[in-house]
């Protein structure tokens, strides 16, 4: 599967290293942004096949992020992070364009073999 | 003047009303039995002007008062009532009149309860003035001089008698104006009490909120860490050690995983919750909740009381939290009481304000004084530790709020606590 790219916006250095691990341990390269508007720029740059987006940003809200990523870039596949699921987190997340919301309580390596699973499908 | 002051004073304005009916007419009858008993041909003007006042003035009252700039509208009435107490002063003799210019005083201490200072003021100026005129224009025959007693009154005399009148005048309407400013001063700390609890509230459930998402990430983290440790020690040589090791950290990704579950359930307090508003029968709901906490009731003993109003309206309210907030209460108020007890609850239908009152009292051990404001502060209890987290009268608070009522609370240190929750009944009546 080394063929795709993830990009990790998390400003916890430990979790942003964490989903760096576990998706290279899945042969997925990574690139990783500390905060949003960092997020934007690699989403520009680097051009990744699928996006890891936490909620709650040092800088700007990940929603934001979401869409000004979205602007430039329709086919990329965003999934944002949060550590509580709401219903209506979730309906922003999909109706700003996200493929997808997943809660990070559900762990690291739940997240990173789900992520695998939409890349291989 | 938003509109429930507006509300707030038209209601006043009816009482006033009222008051102004009742005083009319045992003036009427004062003046009546005058007439029958002394034959004082002069009444019949003073009679004439009390049922012009009441009929012209008082009776359409309703009708202006709920189409006119309120606030105007009470000068252009303490005018009218003042100049009617002066025109029947006038008719009764003047300074010779009894009892009657206590209607001054009465219309001074009515601006100062539902007005302000200057309503006040004016109304110890027209007063002062009006009467200083009947006084003066009628002993000097510009009005036609009435007496009852065929007498003149000296000048020095009736000067000093309308001087002491006046000075009273001004002494009454400075220490009305005095108290005004006290009770409104004491309404607005009330007021800037409940927005400091509101705030509280508010403030505990983000504080709550950041911290729980932040231990939820430092959680999650650990249990990859976890993970990664369990992988290499699973993979490991066999033996004593690698199982016990095996099992340690399974262990610790189960405890961590209780513990984002305990930590999303703390977290759902700073969301605001999903509510579903329906019509809700406060009676049913506090039944419920008495039913709910029926066990618990008869374990510690406690009597239970109800007073429940013959007919109350519906509110508007998401029923589950309403009762959450009841349990709440009944629970607490039973922790009051360690050594038996009576749980009263008491609603009442508040009809001029369109409030539903429900006190819950308890005869248990109380809240001392400087424990009363914190009680809605999180995690605050005045329970022994381990009992309480104290966030039961926190979250009560909030969905009080959100239903646009409010909770009050008294209390006697070992004489028990009522707490008086206030909720906005619905338009339609059951």
């Amino acid at each position: 599967m080394t063929s795709f790219k993830i990009l990790i916006i998390e400003d916890l250095e430990d979790i942003r290293q964490l989903f760096e691990l576990f998706l290279k341990k899945k042969g997925l390269e990574t690139v990783s942004a500390a905060n949003g508007i960092e997020g934007i720029e690699a989403a520009k740059n680097e051009k990744p096949d699928l996006a890891l987006i936490d909620i709650r940003l040092p800088d700007i809200n990940g929603f934001e992020v979401l869409r000004q990523i979205r602007d430039f870039n329709k086919t990329v596949k965003i999934f944002m992070l949060s550590g509580l699921y709401t219903e209506e987190q979730e309906q922003e997340a999909l109706s700003a364009g996200a493929t997808g919301f997943i809660n990070k309580s559900e762990g690291i390596g739940a997240i990173v073999d789900k992520v695998a699973l939409v890349l291989a499908s | 003047m938003d509109s429930e002051a507006r509300q707030d004073l038209i209601r006043k304005y009816q009482w006033a009303s009222k008051i102004r009916f009742s005083c009319f007419t045992l003036l009427f009858l004062f003046l009546m039995l005058m007439k029958v008993m002394g034959g004082y041909s002069y009444l019949n003007s003073a009679l004439v002007s009390l049922i012009f006042v009441e009929a012209i003035l008082n009776q359409p009252y309703d009708f202006f008062l709920k189409r006119v700039n309120i606030y105007r509208f009470q000068f252009y009435q303490m005018f009218v009532d003042i100049a009617s107490i002066s025109w029947v002063i006038y008719y009764m003799g003047g300074i010779e009149a009894p009892i009657v210019n206590i209607g001054y005083y009465v219309v001074i201490l009515w601006a100062g309860v539902v007005s302000d200072i200057s309503a006040v003021f004016f109304a110890v100026i027209a007063s002062v003035v009006m009467y200083t005129a009947v006084i003066v224009l009628g002993h000097f025959g510009i009005f036609p001089h009435i007496s009852y007693f065929s007498y003149t009154m000296p000048l020095p005399q009736l000067f000093s008698l309308l001087l002491g009148h006046v000075a009273f005048l001004f002494a009454f309407g400075y220490f009305s104006a005095r108290s005004s400013q006290l009770a409104k001063q004491l309404e607005r700390r009330k007021q800037e009490e409940s927005l400091r609890h509101t705030h509280k509230f508010l403030a505990a459930g983000y504080l709550v909120g950041s911290i729980a998402h932040d231990i939820i990430n430092h959680l999650v983290a650990m249990r990859a860490y976890v993970e990664i440790l369990l992988e290499k020690a699973s993979s490991g040589p066999a033996g004593d050690d690698q199982r016990m090791m095996v099992d340690g950290l399974k262990h610790i990704k189960d405890a961590e995983r209780n513990s984002v579950d305990l930590l999303a359930k703390l977290m759902q307090f700073s969301q605001k919750p999903k509510e579903k508003f329906i019509e809700v029968d406060l009676h049913r709901v506090i039944d419920d909740a008495l039913e709910l906490t029926l066990p618990i009731r008869k374990m510690a003993d406690v009597e239970t009381v109800k007073e429940f109003a013959p007919q109350a309206p519906v509110i508007m309210g998401d029923k589950d939290q309403v009762q959450e907030v009841f349990v709440a209460m009944i629970l607490n108020a039973i922790d009051a009481m360690p050594k038996k007890g009576r749980l009263t609850i008491r609603t009442v239908f508040l009809l001029d304000n369109e409030l539903i009152r429900v006190d819950i009292s308890d005869t248990g051990v109380g809240i001392k004084r400087e424990q009363l404001e914190r009680i809605a502060e999180p995690f605050f209890t005045t329970k022994e530790p381990g009992k309480a987290i104290g966030l039961g009268l926190t979250i009560a608070y909030g969905i009080i709020a959100r239903h646009k009522g409010k909770i009050e609370v008294q209390s006697t240190p070992g004489a028990g606590t009522t707490f008086t929750l206030l909720f906005p009944v619905a338009l339609k009546k059951i």
